[in-house]
């Protein structure tokens, strides 16, 4: 998938918004929108409010996991963690780039990023060690992993190393194979 | 309608993410064409604001369903042969057609097409044994042993994610990485999702 795919896939998240107009609900073919009312905090798709934003229709609320201190927290739990925490939501790396990208609404919009971006950081090493650690796995025998559980991953991290990991693995599971069927092959004729 | 949008978003990674056609999803796309239809139709009574938001709305709807179509045509285009044999295979009551009618006559022409490009170009040239396309030899076959991640939409008991080992049990909300082939199935029952 590419990651403009992922992004797309983000974008149907809800946010909050304040509008400042006013209008009945609209019925949209992914669900129902509204009624919008000045200042009165309502719900909507991602790529929505983008888009009412640019118009100056609506202002955006920070989401509740952009703040400075939950960002700090999460930092300090993914530090001491060995394995992936919980993340602070399924798309969280998108939806802060498209917020930050409209960053008057955001509060500290530099320390947000900064922080998110360690995150997403410490986050990307890990993955580099556990993809390491599948491919070198030896359990003794010789077997090559084919089954590993990788919970609380982001789809965003999953397309990154997605191409790459997978055809790795084919081929290894390959070259294992094949190599296995020789030696088979050796052993019946001697 | 908010229900099957979600379903088709699933459905749209699903067949992006999967080495080989899954179970075609025709009436799904149909049915959301059909509503941008009659948005489009009703835009003239709707006020200026929901107008806009309307048009965006369908044009990401379009887009997921274009993309969805495009998927699969290249998948039909590589794996050609393998699909018109498995379709033919099915011809029983319990048939679950990969290709929609549609496809499947595309996938008729192409093949048909292509073999007389391979003759007319290259093949009518060559001394008798070569001068035609051996069937067997000549089907491409999609990797159904190749790594995947899913993600488990419910739990399930006793799943045999690897044949060297043991089954295991997979609860909600998992992701794992396996080959395809072992977890096509659940696929097909929609309690995995692709990721």
């Amino acid at each position: 998938m590419d990651p403009s795919q992922v992004e797309f896939i983000a974008e149907k998240e809800l946010v909050s918004i304040l509008p400042n107009f006013s209008e009945d609900k609209l019925y949209l073919i992914s669900g129902e929108v509204g009624p919008f009312q000045p200042q009165v905090a309502v719900d909507v798709p991602l790529w929505l409010a983008v888009n009412l934003r640019q118009r100056q229709k609506c202002r955006i609320v920070t989401p509740s996991w952009m703040d400075v201190e939950v960002l700090k927290s999460k930092k300090a739990e993914e530090l001491e963690s060995n394995l992936f925490t919980k993340p602070l939501h399924p798309h969280f790396m998108e939806i802060s780039k498209i917020l930050l990208g409209n960053s008057q609404d955001i509060l500290n919009s530099d320390e947000v990023r900064t922080l998110v971006k360690d995150i997403w950081d410490i986050r990307a090493a890990k993955l580099r060690k556990s993809v390491n650690k599948m491919v070198t796995h030896d359990d003794g025998g010789g077997q090559l992993l084919a089954h590993v559980e990788i919970s609380n991953i982001t789809s965003l991290e999953i397309n990154a190393i997605k191409t790459f990991f997978t055809a790795s693995l084919d081929h290894l599971h390959n070259l294992r194979n094949h190599a296995e069927i020789c030696l088979q092959n050796l052993n019946r004729q001697t | 309608s908010s229900g099957i949008n979600a379903e088709y978003g699933e459905s749209w990674v699903n067949e992006r993410v999967s080495p080989y056609l899954q179970e075609s999803q025709q009436e799904v796309v149909d049915c959301l064409l059909e509503q941008c239809q009659s948005v489009e139709e009703n835009l003239s009574r709707a006020s200026p604001f929901a107008v806009g938001i309307h048009q965006l709305e369908m044009q990401r709807i379009k887009y997921m369903a274009t993309d969805y179509l495009r998927t699969r045509l290249k998948k039909i285009e590589k794996y050609t042969e393998y699909a018109l044999e498995e379709q033919k295979g099915q011809d029983g009551e319990e048939s679950v057609l990969k290709l929609s009618p549609g496809e499947f006559s595309y996938a008729r022409e192409f093949h048909r097409n292509f073999q007389n490009h391979l003759k007319e170009t290259a093949l009518k040239h060559m001394p008798n044994p070569f001068n035609d396309i051996k069937k067997s030899q000549s089907v491409t076959a999609p990797n159904l042993n190749s790594f995947v991640f899913f993600k488990v939409k419910e739990d399930i008991r006793d799943v045999l994610v690897d044949p060297r080992e043991l089954p295991k049990d997979l609860s909600e909300g998992e992701i794992h990485i396996s080959k395809f082939l072992p977890i096509a199935t659940l696929l097909d029952q929609g309690k995995i999702n692709l990721v």
